[in-house]
């Protein structure tokens, strides 16, 4: 394990190099060459988070890159690795180098000083407002939250949803579902439906409101396995699903399409780096390579579908899969991360989670 | 003699501290995170933010207690379901002449090795009132679906026939070794088959019947992948929906209501605890396995072989075979779609091929095999041990014990998960991150179930036995070896087997507490079918079934020796 003292060392190099005034494409392979000698020491990188397992498997342009750093991972929901790196942080003993999480997970994270700051030339190329001022983490890609889903079996072309009110309309009476993971939403909608800043909870309410007076279905197991009930016929119409189950089945030939129209929830994936990581180097190449042109284009055309940030950066083929259903960053409600830490809040969350679950008839 | 008892005195002491400390420690966590606030990354023994109000919210609630009614429904029933494939299964493959019965094991094994939730969603495709392939034609003819997928019939009838395979194992290993003596008393003084049983077999095996169904009780009082997946979706909420609800779907994850809520289970669990130690208090009274002709006489079926093999048959369609099915057939699709013309059509081994080629799989696989056989094998020595202790021994504190054993029941994997997590990273130890923690944590979890099968099967052996070898001079370790493990070895068989699927499927341990290079196959599928690669899990699951089956034949058949090796 480093010392804290070289590990400081290293950290004032890199921002160093990052601040200075001469920076530039010239300048940054002396920052990459130190992380890749101290990397080729350490060997190995430790990646914890949603969808470790496809991260490790599909992307191969990192091994091609560093082919001295082995890439392992641990897949777990988020607050299984906030857990994990909790217990291990304070117990001196952090096993996880990065962790990938969604943005508004990652602020216990921040609570617990868990988290190195991290400073990379391709964030400059990343619109500004994306990017959190602490440094604290790093916001990758953009993860829209479609409308909904439907069977093309199932809603004839002209019967699919073109706003809200269309999800309620009697001629859906139990045959939507919604997923039990989504419990944040009536805050989300509540934002999409804002008056001028604040949230509009009425409209929100009153939507889900309609939503169980038409018997919608709160389904459970996860987000990602509704999409192959509506693939398998049982439900018509899914609502807020996950673009990358919807895409693979697709891509499979199931009978499934994306549902969007004006103005969609623009969540963030975040990359962090902790302060007592036991291969800093390795993990400091792991986000950069993850939010550089080839990384970004890779984790978007092969791991997951969603939208790359990086201005420098084509979008891969998930992503325009992603585009060509009308999930774009234009059509997305882009916000600052403190925005969104700002107005989500726990008890905002709390108060959507528990009009969520009462409403559709949990508690 | 006193040296003798010395030793006793030590190696109980030993294994009931070495057991607590393990034990002990997930319940303290629980304990007193159920009287904290605590948040995501919060988890752990201090004792700040203590407040009352995770209680107040649990068991304020008017709900709690419909949803604690539809518990007991749903325990008892699956309960019931369960006692009664089970028991009959155990006695036609070990007390009967049907033939092929040796295949019968296998059959009543596939429930218990597919997946919760590959299993729950299988029967969602059988039974769902839109695209069930079971209630599709039914409906057609009747009108109405044959048994509602989001019903609690429908719940009961699919976790009694998961549990079925447990109850098959624990009462099949009495039964197995069952002096006839007593039967052919009753058969010799004119008493009819019926009545010989109902007089003769079913009160000596009430012990083992009673501990099966405690079990099967606090097993469907625990379940929650079957309620969450048939019942929630309904509005059926059941006790432990709503500890998983705290756990799982609530952002953050509300660890202090969870624990409340488990707190009942506690209680529950220790009051199902006192009832089988009440109707153990005479064990004499049930020892049916002697110094003599232990191996019970085969009742010929005759005429009746009919009955048998279509009770057989019912179960091995409609229990194993037809959920089976499904998941084959997901298995050759890209994505599931109902059995039709059109989708014969798109049936491939993509999915098979696709599984066989992931990274990982093989070191998955390496790592399931050697946390199945260490955890299975760990806990089935333990709770030997620990049973003899119990059952064999007048040492004060033995109920301690016993009370030991039995506790994990009351834990959801999780807490033991984490508990474990705190705990190793609490000391220096090169166990932490490695395949090993997760054997540990799974030998505390599953003590409960390993206990049932020694303890059952220890209880019906006659002193007489260790008497007869103690007077020839054997001491512990001997008559260990020369008299219980034979003595023992179907249940032992029995209990590893299941054990060894049980570790095979039980992922919430291993999510918690595997490192990078610890993965096992129950997260692996996990992650995949999480993913929504519906295809590909059930592609994994089948080999899973498979696989297993084919174990537990061969294991089954070496357990019975070379005798019964033949008869294949």
């Amino acid at each position: 394990m480093r010392s804290n003292k070289s590990r400081f060392r290293l950290f004032l190099l890199s921002l160093a190099i990052c601040f200075s005034p001469q920076f530039s494409w010239a300048a940054a392979p002396s920052l990459r060459d130190q992380m890749i000698a101290q990397a080729k020491k350490e060997g190995e990188v430790v990646f914890m988070g949603d969808l470790a397992t496809e991260l490790k498997t599909l992307l191969k342009g990192f091994s091609k890159k560093y082919p001295f750093v082995q890439l392992k991972a641990i897949d777990a929901r988020s607050e299984e690795t906030i857990n994990r790196i909790a217990a291990e942080a304070k117990a001196g003993r952090l096993s996880i180098d990065v962790s990938g999480m969604s943005m508004e997970d990652v602020e216990p994270l921040m609570k617990g000083n868990f988290l190195a700051k991290f400073e990379s030339f391709h964030l400059a190329d990343f619109p500004a407002k994306t990017q959190p001022r602490s440094g604290l983490y790093v916001v990758g890609q953009l993860d829209p939250i479609p409308h909904g889903v439907y069977s093309t079996k199932l809603v004839q072309p002209n019967e699919v949803p073109k706003s809200w009110d269309d999800f309620v309309n009697p001629k859906w009476k139990g045959k939507v579902i919604v997923s039990r993971s989504r419990n944040e939403l009536p805050a989300k909608l509540a934002w999409l439906l804002r008056k001028g800043n604040d949230l509009n909870w009425d409209a929100s309410f009153e939507f889900f409101r309609k939503l169980k007076q038409n018997d919608v279905v709160l389904g459970g197991a996860g987000i990602n396995t509704h999409v192959s009930r509506l693939a398998a016929g049982e439900f018509p119409l899914f609502l807020f699903p996950a673009s990358g189950s919807v895409l693979r089945l697709q891509n499979k030939g199931a009978p499934v399409k994306l549902i969007t129209f004006p103005n969609l929830f623009g969540d963030y994936e975040v990359w962090t780096v902790f302060k007592d990581s036991a291969h800093p180097a390795a993990g400091w190449l792991l986000v950069d390579y993850l939010i550089s042109p080839e990384g970004q284009f890779e984790y978007t055309d092969t791991v997951n579908a969603v939208l790359p940030l990086n201005k420098k950066a084509s979008p891969g083929k998930l992503a325009q899969a992603l585009n060509g259903q009308g999930v774009t960053p234009e059509n997305s409600d882009l916000m600052e991360p403190e925005q969104i830490l700002k107005i989500f809040t726990e008890e905002v969350l709390k108060k959507a989670q528990d009009f969520y679950f009462s409403t559709l008839g949990y508690k | 003699m006193v040296a003798e008892l010395n030793l006793r005195l030590i190696g109980f002491w030993t294994l009931t501290l070495a057991l607590g400390i393990f034990v002990a420690t997930p319940l303290a966590l629980l304990i007193v995170n159920s009287f904290r606030t605590v948040s995501v990354g919060d988890l752990g023994f201090q004792l700040t933010h203590l407040t009352l109000l995770n209680y107040v919210e649990a068991y304020s609630n008017p709900k709690t207690f419909g949803m604690f009614l539809n518990s007991l429904w749903f325990a008892l029933g699956s309960m019931g379901v369960a006692m009664v494939f089970g028991c009959s299964l155990a006695f036609l493959c070990e007390r009967t002449d049907l033939r092929f019965r040796q295949f019968i094991p296998a059959l009543v094994m596939i429930p218990l090795i597919m997946p919760g939730v590959v299993k729950g969603i299988a029967w969602i495709f059988l039974l769902s009132p839109r695209i069930g392939v079971l209630n599709q034609p039914w409906i057609a003819l009747f009108g109405r679906p044959l048994l509602d997928a989001q019903s609690i019939p429908a719940m009961v009838w699919v976790e009694g026939i998961s549990m079925s395979p447990l109850t098959f194992l624990l009462i099949g290993s009495i039964i197995q070794r069952m002096d006839p003596a007593l039967e052919e008393a009753g058969a010799g003084s004119g008493a009819p088959k019926w009545k010989v049983l109902s007089r003769v077999t079913l009160p000596l095996l009430m012990p083992a019947l009673a501990g099966v169904a405690l079990l099967l009780f606090i097993r469907g009082i625990e379940a929650f992948e079957i309620p969450m997946l048939m019942g929630a979706n309904a509005g059926i909420f059941v006790f432990s929906t709503n500890i998983y609800h705290a756990l799982r779907d609530a952002s953050p994850p509300e660890y202090g209501l969870a624990f409340a809520y488990c707190m009942t289970l506690i209680l529950l669990t220790v009051g199902a605890l006192w009832l089988y130690q009440r109707q153990l208090r005479r064990t004499e009274r049930y020892t049916v396995v002697m110094g003599k002709g232990y191996r019970p006489r085969l009742i010929h079926l005759g005429r009746w072989s009919w009955l048998g093999w279509g009770f057989l048959g019912f179960y091995g369609v409609v229990g194993a075979l037809l959920p089976f099915f499904i998941l084959l057939w997901a298995s050759v699709l890209p994505y599931y779609e109902p059995p039709s013309w059109e989708a014969l059509a798109k049936v491939s081994l993509d999915n098979y091929v696709t599984v066989l080629r992931m990274d990982d799989l093989w070191d998955a696989a390496k790592n399931t095999i050697i946390l199945g056989l260490a955890s299975s094998v760990g806990t089935m020595f333990l709770t030997v041990l620990a049973s003899w202790f119990i059952f064999r021994t007048y040492l004060g504190w033995r109920k301690l014990l016993d009370f030991v054993l039995f506790l994990p029941y009351a834990f959801p994997g999780m807490i033991v998960g984490v508990a474990f997590m705190i705990l190793f990273l609490s000391f220096k130890n090169p166990l932490y991150n490695t395949i090993w923690i997760i054997v540990l944590a799974h030998v505390v979890n599953f003590l409960p179930i390993g206990s049932r099968f020694t303890h059952a099967a220890i209880v019906q052996v006659h002193k007489e036995l260790e008497e007869a070898a103690s007077a020839s001079g054997a001491g512990f370790w001997r008559t260990l070896r020369h008299v219980w493990v034979p003595l023992l070895t179907p249940a032992l068989t029995n209990g590893t087997l299941f054990l060894l699927i049980l570790s095979f499927k039980v992922m919430s341990v291993a999510a918690l507490l595997q490192g990078p290079d610890s993965m096992v196959l129950s997260v692996y599928l996990w992650n995949i079918w999480g993913g929504g690669e519906a295809g590909l899990a059930s592609a994994l699951s089948v080999l899973l079934v498979i696989t297993l089956g084919f174990f537990t034949i061969v294991s089954r058949s070496l357990a019975r020796g070379p005798a019964a090796a033949r008869e294949f």
